[in-house]
Protein backbone atom coordinates (compact mmCIF):
# COMPACT_ATOMS: atom_id res chain seq x y z
CA UNK A 1 0.00 0.00 0.00
CA UNK A 2 1.52 3.29 -1.12
CA UNK A 3 1.56 6.06 1.48
CA UNK A 4 0.21 8.46 -1.12
CA UNK A 5 -2.75 6.24 -2.03
CA UNK A 6 -6.38 6.80 -1.11
CA UNK A 7 -6.39 3.32 0.43
CA UNK A 8 -3.69 4.42 2.90
CA UNK A 9 -5.59 7.61 3.73
CA UNK A 10 -8.75 5.53 4.33
CA UNK A 11 -6.92 2.98 6.49
CA UNK A 12 -5.30 5.79 8.49
CA UNK A 13 -8.67 7.46 9.11
CA UNK A 14 -10.11 4.13 10.27
CA UNK A 15 -7.14 3.66 12.63
CA UNK A 16 -7.47 7.19 14.02
CA UNK A 17 -11.19 6.68 14.67
CA UNK A 18 -10.74 3.26 16.31
CA UNK A 19 -7.80 4.31 18.48
CA UNK A 20 -9.61 7.47 19.56
CA UNK A 21 -12.98 5.87 20.25
CA UNK A 22 -12.24 2.44 21.72
CA UNK A 23 -11.72 2.67 25.48
CA UNK A 24 -11.20 -1.02 26.17
CA UNK A 25 -7.53 -2.00 25.85
CA UNK A 26 -8.15 -5.45 24.37
CA UNK A 27 -10.57 -4.06 21.80
CA UNK A 28 -8.02 -1.39 20.86
CA UNK A 29 -5.34 -4.03 20.40
CA UNK A 30 -7.64 -6.30 18.34
CA UNK A 31 -8.75 -3.37 16.15
CA UNK A 32 -5.14 -2.31 15.62
CA UNK A 33 -4.17 -5.87 14.71
CA UNK A 34 -6.87 -5.87 12.03
CA UNK A 35 -5.56 -2.53 10.66
CA UNK A 36 -1.99 -3.85 10.68
CA UNK A 37 -3.06 -7.07 8.95
CA UNK A 38 -4.79 -5.10 6.18
CA UNK A 39 -1.72 -2.92 5.72
CA UNK A 40 0.83 -5.76 5.68
CA UNK A 41 -1.50 -7.92 3.54
CA UNK A 42 -1.70 -5.13 0.95
CA UNK A 43 1.90 -5.85 -0.08
CA UNK A 44 1.01 -9.41 -1.12
CA UNK A 45 0.93 -9.81 -4.90
CA UNK A 46 -0.11 -13.07 -6.57
CA UNK A 47 -0.49 -15.47 -3.66
CA UNK A 48 -0.68 -15.24 0.16
CA UNK A 49 2.27 -17.66 0.26
CA UNK A 50 4.51 -14.61 -0.34
CA UNK A 51 3.82 -13.63 3.25
CA UNK A 52 4.89 -16.96 4.77
CA UNK A 53 8.57 -16.03 5.40
CA UNK A 54 7.51 -12.83 7.23
CA UNK A 55 5.03 -14.83 9.34
CA UNK A 56 7.72 -17.45 10.02
CA UNK A 57 10.20 -14.73 11.04
CA UNK A 58 7.64 -13.22 13.42
CA UNK A 59 6.99 -16.67 14.97
CA UNK A 60 10.73 -17.29 15.36
CA UNK A 61 11.11 -13.87 17.00
CA UNK A 62 8.32 -14.52 19.46
CA UNK A 63 9.66 -17.96 20.40
CA UNK A 64 13.13 -16.44 20.87
CA UNK A 65 11.73 -13.76 23.20
CA UNK A 66 9.90 -16.41 25.25
CA UNK A 67 13.03 -18.57 25.33
CA UNK A 68 15.29 -15.80 26.68
CA UNK A 69 12.65 -14.97 29.28
CA UNK A 70 12.94 -18.60 30.40
CA UNK A 71 16.76 -18.86 30.14
CA UNK A 72 18.69 -15.60 29.66
CA UNK A 73 21.80 -17.61 28.80
CA UNK A 74 20.23 -18.52 25.44
CA UNK A 75 20.42 -14.90 24.29
CA UNK A 76 23.67 -15.18 22.30
CA UNK A 77 22.68 -18.34 20.42
CA UNK A 78 19.22 -17.02 19.66
CA UNK A 79 20.53 -13.67 18.41
CA UNK A 80 22.71 -15.63 15.97
CA UNK A 81 19.68 -17.71 14.91
CA UNK A 82 17.44 -14.67 14.38
CA UNK A 83 20.09 -12.59 12.56
CA UNK A 84 21.07 -15.67 10.51
CA UNK A 85 17.46 -16.21 9.45
CA UNK A 86 17.21 -12.52 8.54
CA UNK A 87 20.40 -12.70 6.41
CA UNK A 88 19.05 -15.82 4.68
CA UNK A 89 15.62 -14.32 3.98
CA UNK A 90 17.17 -11.10 2.68
CA UNK A 91 19.60 -13.17 0.53
CA UNK A 92 22.77 -11.19 1.29
CA UNK A 93 24.88 -11.65 -1.85
CA UNK A 94 28.08 -10.89 0.09
CA UNK A 95 27.61 -14.34 1.68
CA UNK A 96 28.08 -16.97 -0.98
CA UNK A 97 26.01 -20.15 -1.23
CA UNK A 98 22.93 -19.15 0.77
CA UNK A 99 20.10 -21.62 0.02
CA UNK A 100 17.06 -20.04 -1.62
CA UNK A 101 13.34 -20.54 -1.17
CA UNK A 102 11.61 -21.88 -4.25
CA UNK A 103 9.06 -19.05 -4.46
CA UNK A 104 9.01 -15.26 -4.51
CA UNK A 105 8.25 -13.67 -1.16
CA UNK A 106 7.94 -10.32 0.61
CA UNK A 107 10.87 -8.73 2.39
CA UNK A 108 9.19 -5.37 3.10
CA UNK A 109 9.51 -4.47 6.77
CA UNK A 110 11.80 -7.40 7.66
CA UNK A 111 14.71 -5.14 8.66
CA UNK A 112 12.59 -3.19 11.09
CA UNK A 113 10.95 -6.32 12.49
CA UNK A 114 14.50 -7.57 13.17
CA UNK A 115 15.38 -4.44 15.18
CA UNK A 116 12.24 -4.75 17.27
CA UNK A 117 12.73 -8.46 17.92
CA UNK A 118 16.38 -8.02 18.96
CA UNK A 119 15.46 -5.09 21.21
CA UNK A 120 12.78 -7.19 22.92
CA UNK A 121 15.06 -10.23 23.23
CA UNK A 122 17.84 -8.21 24.89
CA UNK A 123 15.53 -6.23 27.19
CA UNK A 124 13.53 -9.31 28.20
CA UNK A 125 16.69 -11.36 28.88
CA UNK A 126 18.02 -8.53 31.07
CA UNK A 127 14.69 -8.29 32.96
CA UNK A 128 14.18 -4.75 31.69
CA UNK A 129 10.69 -5.70 30.54
CA UNK A 130 8.36 -8.70 30.70
CA UNK A 131 7.74 -10.71 27.50
CA UNK A 132 4.67 -9.32 25.70
CA UNK A 133 1.51 -11.26 24.86
CA UNK A 134 1.20 -12.48 21.25
CA UNK A 135 -1.32 -9.76 20.44
CA UNK A 136 0.81 -6.92 21.82
CA UNK A 137 3.94 -8.38 20.20
CA UNK A 138 2.29 -8.49 16.77
CA UNK A 139 0.98 -4.95 17.11
CA UNK A 140 4.45 -3.73 18.04
CA UNK A 141 6.34 -5.54 15.28
CA UNK A 142 3.83 -4.85 12.50
CA UNK A 143 2.43 -1.46 13.53
CA UNK A 144 1.24 -0.05 10.20
CA UNK A 145 2.70 3.43 10.67
CA UNK A 146 6.20 2.17 11.40
CA UNK A 147 6.22 -1.22 9.64
CA UNK A 148 7.86 -0.17 6.37
CA UNK A 149 10.72 1.94 7.68
CA UNK A 150 10.34 3.09 11.26
CA UNK A 151 10.74 5.23 13.24
CA UNK A 152 12.00 2.47 15.54
CA UNK A 153 10.04 3.13 18.71
CA UNK A 154 11.13 1.42 21.91
CA UNK A 155 8.72 -1.30 23.02
CA UNK A 156 8.19 0.34 26.41
CA UNK A 157 7.10 3.63 24.82
CA UNK A 158 4.86 1.96 22.22
CA UNK A 159 3.16 -0.32 24.73
CA UNK A 160 2.66 2.39 27.37
CA UNK A 161 0.68 4.41 24.81
CA UNK A 162 -1.35 1.43 23.66
CA UNK A 163 -2.24 0.47 27.22
CA UNK A 164 -3.31 3.98 28.24
CA UNK A 165 -6.88 5.08 27.60
CA UNK A 166 -7.17 7.31 24.52
CA UNK A 167 -6.44 10.97 25.23
CA UNK A 168 -9.29 13.34 24.45
CA UNK A 169 -8.46 15.14 21.22
CA UNK A 170 -8.15 18.90 21.21
CA UNK A 171 -8.26 21.14 18.15
CA UNK A 172 -4.67 22.27 18.34
CA UNK A 173 -3.39 18.71 18.56
CA UNK A 174 -5.49 17.68 15.56
CA UNK A 175 -4.34 20.73 13.58
CA UNK A 176 -0.73 19.93 14.38
CA UNK A 177 -1.20 16.33 13.26
CA UNK A 178 -2.90 17.43 10.05
CA UNK A 179 -0.32 20.09 9.21
CA UNK A 180 2.50 17.64 9.95
CA UNK A 181 1.04 14.98 7.64
CA UNK A 182 0.34 17.60 4.98
CA UNK A 183 3.90 18.88 5.21
CA UNK A 184 5.05 15.32 4.54
CA UNK A 185 2.95 15.19 1.37
CA UNK A 186 4.43 18.54 0.27
CA UNK A 187 7.93 17.10 0.73
CA UNK A 188 7.06 14.07 -1.39
CA UNK A 189 4.55 15.31 -3.93
CA UNK A 190 6.29 18.61 -4.67
CA UNK A 191 9.89 18.74 -3.49
CA UNK A 192 10.91 15.13 -4.08
CA UNK A 193 9.36 15.09 -7.54
CA UNK A 194 11.19 18.30 -8.39
CA UNK A 195 14.52 16.89 -7.20
CA UNK A 196 13.99 13.54 -8.94
CA UNK A 197 13.49 15.33 -12.27
CA UNK A 198 16.94 16.97 -12.04
CA UNK A 199 18.97 13.90 -11.08
CA UNK A 200 19.09 11.94 -14.43
CA UNK A 201 20.71 14.85 -16.30
CA UNK A 202 23.70 14.96 -13.95
CA UNK A 203 23.86 11.19 -13.47
CA UNK A 204 23.84 10.49 -17.21
CA UNK A 205 26.62 13.01 -17.84
CA UNK A 206 28.67 11.53 -15.03
CA UNK A 207 28.16 7.99 -16.39
CA UNK A 208 29.18 9.16 -19.89
CA UNK A 209 32.43 10.73 -18.69
CA UNK A 210 33.12 7.90 -16.23
CA UNK A 211 32.70 5.26 -18.93
CA UNK A 212 35.17 7.18 -21.11
CA UNK A 213 37.54 7.52 -18.09
CA UNK A 214 37.39 11.33 -18.42
CA UNK A 215 37.49 11.78 -14.69
CA UNK A 216 38.16 15.51 -14.43
CA UNK A 217 35.08 16.63 -16.40
CA UNK A 218 33.12 13.90 -14.58
CA UNK A 219 33.80 15.46 -11.15
CA UNK A 220 31.25 18.33 -11.21
CA UNK A 221 28.55 15.92 -12.44
CA UNK A 222 29.45 13.46 -9.69
CA UNK A 223 29.26 16.30 -7.15
CA UNK A 224 25.86 17.49 -8.41
CA UNK A 225 24.42 13.95 -8.63
CA UNK A 226 25.69 12.98 -5.19
CA UNK A 227 24.33 16.15 -3.59
CA UNK A 228 20.93 15.86 -5.29
CA UNK A 229 20.62 12.20 -4.30
CA UNK A 230 21.29 13.03 -0.66
CA UNK A 231 18.69 15.79 -0.90
CA UNK A 232 16.25 13.31 -2.51
CA UNK A 233 16.87 10.75 0.27
CA UNK A 234 16.34 13.39 2.94
CA UNK A 235 13.19 14.91 1.44
CA UNK A 236 11.72 11.46 0.71
CA UNK A 237 12.50 9.89 4.08
CA UNK A 238 11.76 12.99 6.19
CA UNK A 239 8.55 13.50 4.17
CA UNK A 240 7.32 10.00 4.96
CA UNK A 241 8.26 10.47 8.60
CA UNK A 242 6.21 13.70 8.71
CA UNK A 243 3.24 11.72 7.36
CA UNK A 244 3.43 8.84 9.85
CA UNK A 245 4.21 11.10 12.82
CA UNK A 246 1.33 13.38 11.82
CA UNK A 247 -1.13 10.48 11.54
CA UNK A 248 0.17 9.20 14.89
CA UNK A 249 -0.64 12.61 16.43
CA UNK A 250 -4.17 12.42 15.03
CA UNK A 251 -4.57 8.98 16.63
CA UNK A 252 -3.25 10.31 19.96
CA UNK A 253 0.06 8.43 19.63
CA UNK A 254 3.48 10.00 19.91
CA UNK A 255 6.05 8.49 17.55
CA UNK A 256 9.73 9.37 17.99
CA UNK A 257 11.35 11.88 15.64
CA UNK A 258 13.76 10.50 13.04
CA UNK A 259 15.31 13.77 11.84
CA UNK A 260 16.59 16.90 13.50
CA UNK A 261 17.80 19.31 10.80
CA UNK A 262 20.67 17.06 9.62
CA UNK A 263 21.98 19.82 7.34
CA UNK A 264 22.82 21.77 10.53
CA UNK A 265 25.20 19.12 11.83
CA UNK A 266 28.50 20.30 13.34
CA UNK A 267 30.48 17.31 12.05
CA UNK A 268 30.14 13.79 10.63
CA UNK A 269 29.77 12.20 14.07
CA UNK A 270 26.97 14.55 15.08
CA UNK A 271 25.15 13.85 11.81
CA UNK A 272 24.02 10.52 13.28
CA UNK A 273 22.16 12.20 16.10
CA UNK A 274 20.28 14.17 13.43
CA UNK A 275 19.75 11.67 10.57
CA UNK A 276 17.68 8.48 11.01
CA UNK A 277 17.89 9.14 14.73
CA UNK A 278 16.00 6.06 15.93
CA UNK A 279 18.27 3.74 13.92
CA UNK A 280 21.39 5.46 15.32
CA UNK A 281 19.92 5.21 18.84
CA UNK A 282 19.21 1.51 18.34
CA UNK A 283 22.77 0.83 17.23
CA UNK A 284 24.10 2.94 20.10
CA UNK A 285 22.02 0.99 22.67
CA UNK A 286 22.66 -2.49 21.34
CA UNK A 287 26.02 -2.41 19.56
CA UNK A 288 28.18 0.65 20.28
CA UNK A 289 27.62 0.79 24.06
CA UNK A 290 27.95 -2.97 24.79
CA UNK A 291 30.96 -3.28 22.47
CA UNK A 292 32.81 -0.32 23.97
CA UNK A 293 31.89 -1.46 27.47
CA UNK A 294 33.20 -4.96 26.79
CA UNK A 295 36.42 -3.59 25.29
CA UNK A 296 36.79 -1.17 28.22
CA UNK A 297 36.43 -4.03 30.71
CA UNK A 298 38.98 -6.11 28.78
CA UNK A 299 41.57 -3.51 27.73
CA UNK A 300 40.50 -0.29 29.50
CA UNK A 301 43.52 -0.35 31.84
CA UNK A 302 46.07 -0.51 29.03
CA UNK A 303 44.43 1.23 26.05
CA UNK A 304 42.82 4.69 26.48
CA UNK A 305 39.02 4.57 26.15
CA UNK A 306 39.15 7.28 23.49
CA UNK A 307 41.00 4.91 21.12
CA UNK A 308 38.72 1.98 21.98
CA UNK A 309 35.90 4.40 21.15
CA UNK A 310 37.33 4.86 17.64
CA UNK A 311 37.24 1.07 17.12
CA UNK A 312 33.69 0.88 18.45
CA UNK A 313 32.58 3.71 16.17
CA UNK A 314 34.15 1.99 13.17
CA UNK A 315 32.50 -1.38 13.85
CA UNK A 316 29.09 0.16 14.62
CA UNK A 317 28.96 2.29 11.48
CA UNK A 318 30.34 -0.45 9.27
CA UNK A 319 27.56 -2.79 10.47
CA UNK A 320 24.97 -0.01 10.09
CA UNK A 321 26.09 0.56 6.49
CA UNK A 322 26.04 -3.14 5.64
CA UNK A 323 22.54 -3.41 7.11
CA UNK A 324 21.31 -0.99 4.44
CA UNK A 325 21.64 -3.56 1.63
CA UNK A 326 22.57 -7.05 0.60
CA UNK A 327 25.30 -6.43 -1.99
CA UNK A 328 29.02 -5.66 -1.87
CA UNK A 329 28.31 -1.97 -2.58
CA UNK A 330 26.69 -1.69 0.82
CA UNK A 331 29.76 -3.27 2.40
CA UNK A 332 31.85 -0.46 0.86
CA UNK A 333 29.24 2.05 2.06
CA UNK A 334 29.50 0.64 5.59
CA UNK A 335 33.29 0.76 5.55
CA UNK A 336 33.18 4.38 4.33
CA UNK A 337 30.79 5.34 7.13
CA UNK A 338 33.10 3.59 9.61
CA UNK A 339 36.10 5.39 8.15
CA UNK A 340 34.30 8.75 8.31
CA UNK A 341 33.33 8.52 11.97
CA UNK A 342 36.73 7.07 12.97
CA UNK A 343 38.69 9.85 11.24
CA UNK A 344 36.32 12.43 12.72
CA UNK A 345 36.81 11.02 16.21
CA UNK A 346 40.60 10.77 15.82
CA UNK A 347 40.71 14.38 14.64
CA UNK A 348 38.77 15.44 17.76
CA UNK A 349 41.21 13.56 20.00
CA UNK A 350 44.36 14.83 18.29
CA UNK A 351 43.15 18.44 17.93
CA UNK A 352 42.04 18.59 21.58
CA UNK A 353 45.42 17.18 22.67
CA UNK A 354 47.50 19.47 20.47
CA UNK A 355 45.55 22.67 21.07
CA UNK A 356 44.19 21.95 24.53
CA UNK A 357 40.47 21.55 25.24
CA UNK A 358 39.69 25.26 25.55
CA UNK A 359 41.45 26.28 22.34
CA UNK A 360 39.85 23.38 20.46
CA UNK A 361 36.43 24.46 21.72
CA UNK A 362 37.14 28.02 20.56
CA UNK A 363 38.20 26.68 17.16
CA UNK A 364 34.92 24.77 16.83
CA UNK A 365 33.00 27.96 17.59
CA UNK A 366 34.74 29.96 14.83
CA UNK A 367 32.31 30.53 11.96
CA UNK A 368 34.73 29.56 9.18
CA UNK A 369 35.70 26.31 10.91
CA UNK A 370 32.10 25.46 11.84
CA UNK A 371 30.86 26.08 8.28
CA UNK A 372 33.69 24.06 6.73
CA UNK A 373 33.18 21.20 9.20
CA UNK A 374 29.44 21.09 8.53
CA UNK A 375 29.88 21.17 4.76
CA UNK A 376 32.65 18.57 4.78
CA UNK A 377 30.43 16.22 6.84
CA UNK A 378 27.58 16.54 4.34
CA UNK A 379 30.00 16.23 1.39
CA UNK A 380 31.52 13.03 2.79
CA UNK A 381 28.06 11.54 3.31
CA UNK A 382 27.17 12.43 -0.31
CA UNK A 383 30.29 10.69 -1.62
CA UNK A 384 29.77 7.62 0.60
CA UNK A 385 26.22 7.33 -0.74
CA UNK A 386 27.48 7.04 -4.33
CA UNK A 387 28.04 3.32 -3.53
CA UNK A 388 24.27 2.97 -3.45
CA UNK A 389 23.47 4.48 -6.84
CA UNK A 390 26.44 3.89 -9.16
CA UNK A 391 25.68 1.38 -11.88
CA UNK A 392 27.90 -1.66 -12.06
CA UNK A 393 30.24 -0.50 -14.83
CA UNK A 394 31.88 2.64 -13.36
CA UNK A 395 32.26 1.24 -9.84
CA UNK A 396 35.49 -0.72 -10.33
CA UNK A 397 36.74 2.08 -12.60
CA UNK A 398 36.09 4.73 -9.96
CA UNK A 399 38.47 2.84 -7.71
CA UNK A 400 41.31 3.62 -10.19
CA UNK A 401 43.70 6.43 -9.08
CA UNK A 402 42.02 9.00 -11.36
CA UNK A 403 38.56 7.78 -10.32
CA UNK A 404 39.47 8.44 -6.71
CA UNK A 405 40.81 11.88 -7.68
CA UNK A 406 37.37 12.51 -9.22
CA UNK A 407 35.74 11.56 -5.88
CA UNK A 408 38.08 13.88 -3.95
CA UNK A 409 37.37 16.72 -6.39
CA UNK A 410 33.63 16.15 -6.05
CA UNK A 411 34.01 16.14 -2.25
CA UNK A 412 35.86 19.50 -2.39
CA UNK A 413 33.24 20.96 -4.75
CA UNK A 414 30.33 19.97 -2.49
CA UNK A 415 32.18 21.32 0.56
CA UNK A 416 32.92 24.68 -1.09
CA UNK A 417 29.36 24.98 -2.44
CA UNK A 418 28.04 24.08 1.03
CA UNK A 419 30.10 26.82 2.72
CA UNK A 420 28.77 29.34 0.19
CA UNK A 421 25.18 28.19 0.77
CA UNK A 422 25.52 28.43 4.56
CA UNK A 423 26.88 31.99 4.23
CA UNK A 424 24.00 32.87 1.92
CA UNK A 425 21.44 31.39 4.30
CA UNK A 426 22.95 33.33 7.23
CA UNK A 427 22.68 36.64 5.34
CA UNK A 428 19.13 35.86 4.26
CA UNK A 429 18.00 34.92 7.79
CA UNK A 430 19.60 38.05 9.28
CA UNK A 431 17.54 40.16 6.89
CA UNK A 432 14.32 38.18 7.30
CA UNK A 433 14.22 37.45 11.02
CA UNK A 434 13.55 40.91 12.57
CA UNK A 435 10.39 41.71 10.57
CA UNK A 436 9.11 38.13 10.98
CA UNK A 437 9.74 38.20 14.75
CA UNK A 438 7.90 41.50 15.17
CA UNK A 439 4.99 40.16 13.10
CA UNK A 440 4.75 37.07 15.33
CA UNK A 441 5.08 39.23 18.46
CA UNK A 442 1.84 41.05 17.63
CA UNK A 443 -0.08 37.85 18.29
CA UNK A 444 1.53 37.22 21.69
CA UNK A 445 0.76 33.79 23.14
CA UNK A 446 -1.46 32.91 20.21
CA UNK A 447 1.45 32.99 17.76
CA UNK A 448 2.07 29.26 17.95
CA UNK A 449 -1.60 28.43 17.35
CA UNK A 450 -1.90 30.91 14.48
CA UNK A 451 1.27 29.66 12.87
CA UNK A 452 0.04 26.07 13.01
CA UNK A 453 -3.33 27.03 11.50
CA UNK A 454 -1.79 29.07 8.70
CA UNK A 455 0.69 26.32 7.93
CA UNK A 456 -2.12 23.73 7.91
CA UNK A 457 -4.28 25.75 5.53
CA UNK A 458 -1.42 26.73 3.21
CA UNK A 459 0.10 23.28 3.15
CA UNK A 460 -3.17 21.46 2.45
CA UNK A 461 -3.91 23.90 -0.38
CA UNK A 462 -0.54 23.08 -1.91
CA UNK A 463 -1.06 19.33 -1.45
CA UNK A 464 -4.46 19.38 -3.14
CA UNK A 465 -3.11 21.45 -6.06
CA UNK A 466 -0.12 19.15 -6.37
CA UNK A 467 -2.29 16.02 -6.40
CA UNK A 468 -4.57 17.51 -9.04
CA UNK A 469 -1.67 18.54 -11.25
CA UNK A 470 0.74 15.66 -10.84
CA UNK A 471 -0.70 12.24 -10.19
CA UNK A 472 1.71 9.54 -9.03
CA UNK A 473 3.81 10.17 -5.88
CA UNK A 474 7.44 8.99 -5.59
CA UNK A 475 7.86 5.69 -3.72
CA UNK A 476 9.38 5.41 -0.27
CA UNK A 477 13.13 4.88 -0.82
CA UNK A 478 13.79 3.39 2.61
CA UNK A 479 11.18 0.70 1.98
CA UNK A 480 13.92 -1.10 0.04
CA UNK A 481 16.29 -1.33 3.03
CA UNK B 1 17.10 1.86 50.07
CA UNK B 2 20.61 3.34 50.20
CA UNK B 3 20.71 6.97 51.27
CA UNK B 4 20.36 9.18 48.17
CA UNK B 5 22.74 11.83 49.47
CA UNK B 6 25.47 9.28 50.09
CA UNK B 7 25.00 7.92 46.56
CA UNK B 8 25.15 11.46 45.21
CA UNK B 9 28.36 12.16 47.11
CA UNK B 10 30.07 9.02 45.79
CA UNK B 11 28.78 9.65 42.28
CA UNK B 12 30.15 13.21 42.37
CA UNK B 13 33.61 11.81 43.04
CA UNK B 14 33.25 9.41 40.08
CA UNK B 15 32.33 12.36 37.84
CA UNK B 16 35.35 14.35 39.06
CA UNK B 17 37.66 11.40 38.32
CA UNK B 18 36.22 10.57 34.90
CA UNK B 19 36.12 14.15 33.65
CA UNK B 20 39.38 15.05 35.44
CA UNK B 21 37.77 18.12 36.97
CA UNK B 22 37.52 18.50 40.76
CA UNK B 23 35.19 21.48 40.46
CA UNK B 24 32.26 19.42 39.13
CA UNK B 25 29.16 19.63 41.33
CA UNK B 26 26.51 17.23 40.06
CA UNK B 27 22.79 18.05 40.28
CA UNK B 28 19.66 16.01 39.53
CA UNK B 29 18.79 17.72 36.25
CA UNK B 30 22.38 17.51 34.97
CA UNK B 31 22.71 15.91 31.52
CA UNK B 32 25.43 15.44 28.91
CA UNK B 33 24.61 18.94 27.66
CA UNK B 34 26.02 20.40 30.90
CA UNK B 35 29.50 18.89 30.52
CA UNK B 36 31.32 19.49 27.23
CA UNK B 37 33.38 16.30 27.51
CA UNK B 38 30.33 14.06 28.18
CA UNK B 39 30.04 12.28 24.82
CA UNK B 40 29.27 8.68 23.78
CA UNK B 41 32.75 7.47 24.72
CA UNK B 42 33.06 9.21 28.09
CA UNK B 43 29.52 8.01 28.81
CA UNK B 44 30.75 4.41 28.72
CA UNK B 45 33.89 5.39 30.70
CA UNK B 46 31.51 6.86 33.26
CA UNK B 47 29.35 3.71 33.27
CA UNK B 48 32.39 1.49 33.86
CA UNK B 49 33.58 3.75 36.70
CA UNK B 50 30.08 3.79 38.23
CA UNK B 51 29.84 -0.02 38.03
CA UNK B 52 33.21 -0.33 39.77
CA UNK B 53 32.43 2.21 42.50
CA UNK B 54 28.95 0.86 43.30
CA UNK B 55 29.61 -2.82 42.57
CA UNK B 56 26.68 -3.10 40.16
CA UNK B 57 26.25 -4.35 36.60
CA UNK B 58 24.07 -2.15 34.38
CA UNK B 59 22.17 -3.68 31.47
CA UNK B 60 21.98 -2.33 27.90
CA UNK B 61 18.77 -0.35 28.43
CA UNK B 62 20.05 1.15 31.69
CA UNK B 63 23.33 2.18 30.06
CA UNK B 64 21.43 3.74 27.17
CA UNK B 65 19.04 5.66 29.38
CA UNK B 66 21.58 6.95 31.92
CA UNK B 67 21.82 10.46 30.58
CA UNK B 68 20.39 12.28 33.56
CA UNK B 69 22.16 12.43 36.93
CA UNK B 70 18.93 12.33 38.95
CA UNK B 71 17.85 9.10 37.25
CA UNK B 72 21.34 7.71 37.74
CA UNK B 73 21.26 8.41 41.49
CA UNK B 74 17.84 6.77 41.87
CA UNK B 75 18.90 3.73 39.87
CA UNK B 76 22.13 3.31 41.82
CA UNK B 77 20.36 3.70 45.16
CA UNK B 78 17.85 1.05 44.08
CA UNK B 79 20.48 -1.34 42.73
CA UNK B 80 22.96 -0.87 45.61
CA UNK B 81 20.21 -1.69 48.11
CA UNK B 82 19.59 -5.12 46.51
Amino acid sequence: MEFGSLAFVGLSLAAVALLRLLQDRTRREVALLAINAVFVGSFVGATPRELLPTVGFLVLGYLAIRAVAWRARLLGVLIVAVVGTFVWLKQYTIIAGLPQLSFLYLTVGLSYILFRILHLMIDVSQKETAPPSVLRYLNYTTFFLTFVSGPIQRWQDHDAQMQSPPVEANNLQLERGLSRAALGYVYIVLLDKLILRQIPYFQNHFQLYATAHSWLPAAPYLAASAWLILLHLYVNFAGYMHIVIGIGMLAGLQLPENFNNPYRTANFLELWSRWHITLSEWFKFYLFNPLLKAMGQRWGDTVPMTYLGVVSFFVTFAVMGIWHGTTGYFLVFGLLLGLGVSVNRLWQIVAAKRLGRDKYRLLCERVTYADASRSAAIAFFCIALTCLWLNDSPVPAILSPMGLVCCVLAFVMITVAGVAMIAGERTFMRALQPPFASWIKQYGLQADVLRTRWIAVAVWAVVILAFIGNGVTPGFVYQGF
Amino acid sequence: MTDLSSVKHRLNQVFCDVFEDDSIEIFDAMTAADIDEWDSVTHITLVLAVEKEFGVRLNAAEVGKLDNVGEMIKLLARRSAK
